[in-house]
């Protein structure tokens, strides 16, 4: 089990495997879904392509952050895009731990953004 | 799926296959099928679940510029993972470990040394032979007007070879074939050959190959990573030096054929050749000792006895060739011992010290070896 110190030697997290942990964080997503939370996520400022998206899926992957969830079913024969059964992926609860660590760190930058800006303008 | 669309996903799976094979079996058929799903609602307006999206040759070039943009990093990124890998296995383990093709899973650990069978011996005895032979040939003057044919045939032979090394994951015949590939093209950038007329291309007077000397490895390295799709066998090239330093000895020797047939470079046809000849078959017999050799002492002495035989031999060609000769204005004829053995004598101490170097890496290794396994 990692412990808290080992969690923050992680911190911060770059701004794409911040957003694909958050597009995680409510259930297991396919790929092309957590590329369009994440635009959705940053009002369309990150773009992931797809070799930037699966590159940082492998490397949540080798590092136990997230992992593969029970494959999707493909997609109905009528449907536009026929194919395979789309692989999902899920949080792990160490991935949770480090999404939970990163949003605690965001969350204490903008306390003390915001007690500073309010006692400017006090 | 409409032409435009099918189009642009057939020239992304090509672009995939330029990936890490472990990579590409992982996540290319994921990562077709999303930028299939991204391409096609952009060419139709309408996402799977039936809401609208933004749509239009517009939206595909943005999404096609966003992929070309960014996949040079990522294959940058994915190949570098993968040399990591390679040099320290079981990084990458987890997801990738049962994934990895036979190729790659042969190619893990460099062989411990054991004497090569005949078959594996001779095929690294022709990277002396094949050149050398071809090399003392081309100065008989019934096959000299064919020079150009014969030089290049041979060092396309040894490109040959490094390719299928390569291909093998760099075994430890296919060392001095990498040798001579190098040295020749070393040796040939600096080279002129004023009207020489090769694929269209015409040389100039004093116009040295320069680049186009390496023209020919760099195809080779294109085509083998074009096979291969890794970079492990580059690491078990250097590996394969690091833990077994004879090897580089080995690569070294490669370059033998070419240095011997420079020092007959003054001398005229066809007094260079039966010397060549035999040379090189002394050069090939010391490979063939090397790779039969069992212990690193008796392999080294196999590769200096081929070095000192073929030395021999060459320096009695040179002395018959220029004892008793006057060259340009000098009024003494010229002495076999100063002249050409002593000098010989010299460039063989310089030589086996260059077939001496790699030691210094054993040396290295064996000094840094019980510091990691502490």
């Amino acid at each position: 089990m990692l412990l808290k110190t080992d969690l923050e030697a992680n911190l911060p997290l770059t701004e794409s495997t911040f957003l694909i942990l958050l597009c995680l964080a409510p259930g297991p997503r396919h790929g092309y879904a957590i590329m369009k939370d994440v635009a959705a996520l940053s009002g369309d400022r990150v773009q992931l392509s797809t070799g930037t998206l699966y590159g940082a899926l492998k490397r949540l992957l080798v590092q136990d952050w997230i992992q593969r969830a029970q494959a999707e079913p493909p997609p109905e024969p009528g449907a536009r895009v026929p194919g395979r059964p789309r692989k999902a992926y899920v949080l792990t609860d160490l991935g949770r731990r480090v999404l939970d660590a990163e949003v605690a760190r965001l969350q204490a930058l903008v306390d003390a953004a915001d007690l500073r800006i309010s006692e400017a303008r006090a | 799926m409409s032409g435009g669309p099918r189009l642009l996903s057939s020239a992304y799976r090509c672009l995939l296959r330029l990936y890490p094979p472990s990579f590409h079996a992982e996540f290319a058929a994921e990562m077709e099928d999303v930028f299939r799903q991204a391409i096609q609602e952009a060419a139709t307006g309408e996402a799977g679940d039936g809401a609208p999206v933004p749509q239009g040759h517009g939206t595909m070039a943005r999404l096609c510029l966003r992929e070309l943009r960014d996949w040079p990093a990522a294959l940058g990124r994915e190949w570098a993972a993968s040399l990591r890998a390679s040099v320290r296995p079981g990084q990458e383990g987890g997801i990738m470990e049962g994934r990895l093709s036979t190729y790659e899973a042969a190619s893990a650990a460099v062989e411990a040394w054991t004497p090569a069978p005949w078959g594996e011996a001779l095929l690294g005895a022709a990277a002396l032979l094949v050149p050398g032979l071809v090399l003392a040939l081309a100065e008989l003057p019934a096959l000299h007007p064919w020079w150009p044919a014969l030089y290049f045939g041979a060092y396309l032979f040894i490109l040959l070879g490094v390719l299928a090394g390569w291909v093998r994951g760099f075994p430890r015949w296919s060392y001095p074939y990498v040798g001579y590939g190098l040295v020749f093209a070393l040796w040939l950038s600096s080279v002129s050959t004023p009207g020489l007329q090769l694929l269209g291309y015409t040389f100039s007077r004093n116009q040295p190959w320069g680049w186009r000397a390496w023209l020919g490895l760099g195809a080779v390295a294109i085509l083998a990573l074009l096979l291969t799709r890794s970079l492990r066998p580059l690491a078990r090239l250097f590996t394969g030096a690091w833990r077994d330093w004879t090897r580089l000895s080995f690569a070294l020797y490669g370059g033998l054929p070419l240095a011997l047939w420079v020092l007959f470079d003054e001398v005229h046809r066809p007094h260079p050749a039966p010397y060549l000849i035999v040379a090189s078959l002394c050069l090939a017999a010391g490979a063939l000792a090397y790779m039969r050799g069992g212990t690193d002492a008796g392999r080294l002495l196999a590769l200096l006895a081929g070095l000192t035989a073929s030395w021999l031999v060459s320096t009695v060609g040179l002395a018959a060739y220029w004892h008793g000769r006057l060259v340009g204005r000098g009024d003494h004829p010229l002495d076999w011992w100063s002249d050409a053995a002593r000098p010989m004598a010299y460039a063989w101490v310089v030589v086996a010290l260059i077939l001496l170097l790699p030691l210094l890496l054993g040396l290295l290794r064996r000094a840094v070896r019980p510091r990691h396994a502490a």
